[in-house]
């Protein structure tokens, strides 16, 4: 009987050593998180998201021309619609111009004028565009410097005239 | 009938004796951390179909652009100097109204990113995310029956500080009291019918004052919002 009862009292401290121990770790860990989540706070989105952090090395061009990307969608007639209206203006525009896409098909849109098309579902995903069509500004290093929903075609003309636009 | 309302309830409307003019309409506001702004809901496209009518669409200037299998559009009324934006989905559409013109999509769409939007025949609902710190009030749905009156329906608890303490006139779809609408000089403008029940107060307003079919419609009609 007093075996049992030992072998009860060792196993009981030995739980008892066993659950400080984690909660010593859940401590730490909750420690870690609030620091993260602190750091997370005082950061500003220029931080986590800025513009120019997001560096596409294949737009960079050694001549120091500037990039503008149309991202595009198939089945979207507004993404038509720019782009038809990008083939017109093309001629006009200072810099290199392509269309980013992840349909085959809206090639068919620009067909036959100077505009680049790339299907690249990959660097689609890269660029993280999240409504289309949009107009995206890359410098001659290949950073990004601006992007915008263009709605209009008087909305594309004045982001490709005006340059940056004030609010991004 | 049963529809879906924006904060995820159910509007059950019975007893109706003349046909609604169209799908049923909510406006709700938003608590944020930035402020407080307003919700309007429709069925798709309406917004665009009602102004085609009345003849303002022609005078907007008009973007669009697809967002995450839904298009959001604007139409910047340069005469108001205001933009209307919106979401339209597969069966309703969200809009919200912006003061100014020029109004850039992206800070709409920073605005319904914070929501779980769920569309179906039934209506749309918003769930604020987790740690949006959205919150939705003040809700209220609009339906106008043909040459008749139109309705507003709140919520009961939104609105127990302008329910009538004297009974009302026990009717199917609770009690019914009369109210007047008086302008600010005290002057009538018009009479209109309140109705009550467990859940909903719903207002009638006649197209025509005393046209004996709003009490007809007062006292047929019922809400339920659970």
């Amino acid at each position: 009987m007093q075996n049992v009862i030992n072998s009860l009292a060792v196993l009981g401290l030995l739980g008892t050593v066993i659950s400080l121990f984690a909660v010593s770790a859940l401590l730490r860990m909750v420690s870690q998180l609030r620091q993260e989540l602190t750091v997370l706070a005082n950061s500003t989105p220029a931080d986590s998201f800025s513009a120019a952090s997001r560096r596409v090395e294949r737009f960079a061009d050694a001549d120091g021309r500037a990039l503008f990307v149309l991202v595009v969608e198939e089945h979207c007639h507004n993404c038509e619609a720019r782009s038809r209206h990008l083939a017109e203006i093309a001629g006009q525009v200072p810099g290199r111009l392509a269309l980013l896409t992840a349909d085959p098909g809206c090639a068919e849109w620009v067909a036959g004028t100077g505009i680049a098309v790339m299907v690249d579902s990959k660097l689609l995903g890269q660029v993280a565009v999240g409504a289309t069509p949009t107009l995206l500004k890359y410098g001659a290093d290949g950073a990004e410097q601006w992007r915008r929903v263009a709605g209009s075609d008087a909305d594309l003309d004045s982001y490709l005239e005006a340059g940056a636009p004030a609010s991004v | 009938m049963s529809l879906r309302a924006p904060d995820g309830r159910t509007l059950t409307i019975d007893g109706t004796p003349g046909a609604f003019l169209g799908g049923w309409a909510f406006m709700l506001w938003v608590d944020s951390p930035e402020g407080t702004y307003r919700l309007h809901t429709g069925t798709a496209g309406s917004t665009e179909l009602v102004t085609k009518q009345t003849g303002e669409f022609a005078g907007f200037t008009v973007r669009e652009v697809s967002w995450k299998g839904a298009r959001l559009q604007s139409f910047e009324d340069t005469a108001n100097n205001g933009t209307t934006v919106l979401w339209i989905g597969a069966h309703h559409e969200l809009s919200t109204f912006v003061a100014g013109t020029s109004v850039p999509l992206e800070p709409f769409m920073d605005r319904l990113s914070k929501f779980d939007i769920q569309d179906s025949p039934e209506g749309i609902v918003l769930t604020p995310r987790p740690g949006s710190g959205r919150r939705l009030r003040n809700m209220l749905a609009a339906n106008t029956i043909r040459d008749v009156c139109s309705l507003t329906v709140k919520p009961v608890e939104d609105v127990v500080s302008y329910i009538p303490k004297r009974a009302g006139k026990k009717v199917r779809g609770g009690q019914l009291w009369r109210t007047e609408e008086r302008d600010t000089s005290g002057s009538l403008m018009y009479r209109t019918a309140l109705i009550a029940n467990e859940t909903t107060a719903t207002v009638l307003t006649p197209v025509r004052d005393d046209d004996p079919r709003l009490i007809e419609a007062a006292e047929s009609v019922n809400f339920s919002l659970k």
